[in-house]
């Protein structure tokens, strides 16, 4: 359930079920929001927004997102486009993953432990947008 | 996405984020796709098709699919649906977490980003019962 009363980020991950790096940005996601800014980010449920929703497309029109998106077909930004607003923030793995040649998830089941160094690597730099969204 | 067999199944969950139902129905998703039919099944990003992607709705209208949602809101369906998909049949994780509760088993799922045995153990079950439908459609 999203919380309208307090000042959040919303997190939403294109958790792509067809690639390795959907499950990163997946996870990534539940990175920040259970461990890293458990009171500040809400995940908005991508399926959800996208069949329409009406208290997921809300919060995004009123509350600014941080997207994960695992390709370069940017699923999770374009959902928030269709919003009618634009990401605050925009975050590719394969972009990420890059800067870390040595990360790589195991398989889309699995990440392993190098996938999942590398979906908290994403997690870390979700929380450094949300802190300059909110100002610190 | 290629699908080389003309009689290749889609698997489509939800993937929903916001409870451990969507963790568990990608889980059969990858069931189903990896270990029980890979030569008869495949998957795609539901993200996709909803965004409207040609080749995804075109795979959709080709291909029978089964959806998996987590929840009674069943976004995997409604999205499958009105991409003009042809569906086969869809299955609700929570549907499934209420039968084995009535049949007296006591389940704790796990979290989101870490099923407990248990919600591996439903995985594993909705996927062994997909495989089944999915068998027999193809052989009817």
């Amino acid at each position: 359930m999203l919380n309208f009363e307090a000042f959040a980020v919303a997190v939403a991950a294109c958790s792509g079920e067809e690639l390795p790096e959907g499950t990163v940005s997946r996870i990534a996601a539940r990175i920040v929001l259970d461990e890293l800014r458990p009171n500040r980010a809400v995940t908005i449920c991508l399926p959800l927004l996208l069949a329409g929703g009406e208290q997921d497309r809300a919060f995004v029109r009123d509350f600014p997102t941080v997207v994960i998106d695992g390709c370069e077909k940017r699923c999770a930004e374009k959902s928030i486009l269709n919003c009618g607003r634009k990401p605050a923030a925009s975050i590719l793995v394969t972009e990420v993953q890059a800067k870390y040649s040595d990360l790589k998830a195991e398989s889309r089941v699995e990440l392993g432990p190098k996938g999942l160094e590398l979906a908290r690597k994403i997690a870390e730099i979700v929380a450094k947008e949300i802190d300059k969204i909110m100002g610190e | 996405m290629s699908i080389e067999e003309e009689y290749k199944v889609l698997v489509i969950p939800c993937s929903g984020i916001g409870k451990v139902l969507g963790t568990i129905a990608r889980l059969v998703a990858y069931h189903v796709v990896e270990d029980l039919l890979p030569r008869k099944t495949t998957t795609m990003c539901l993200p996709l098709l909803v965004n409207g992607d040609e080749e995804a709705r075109k795979l959709v209208k080709e291909h029978p699919c089964i959806t998996v949602d987590g929840c009674g809101l069943k976004c995997a369906e409604k999205s499958v649906t009105t991409s003009g998909g042809k569906l086969m049949s869809s299955y609700v994780i929570l549907s499934e977490v209420a039968r084995e509760r009535k049949e007296g088993k006591k389940l704790n799922l796990g979290a989101i980003a870490n099923l407990s045995s248990d919600g591996g153990e439903l995985a594993w079950k909705t996927a062994e019962k997909i495989s089944i439908k999915i068998e027999g459609s193809l052989k009817g």
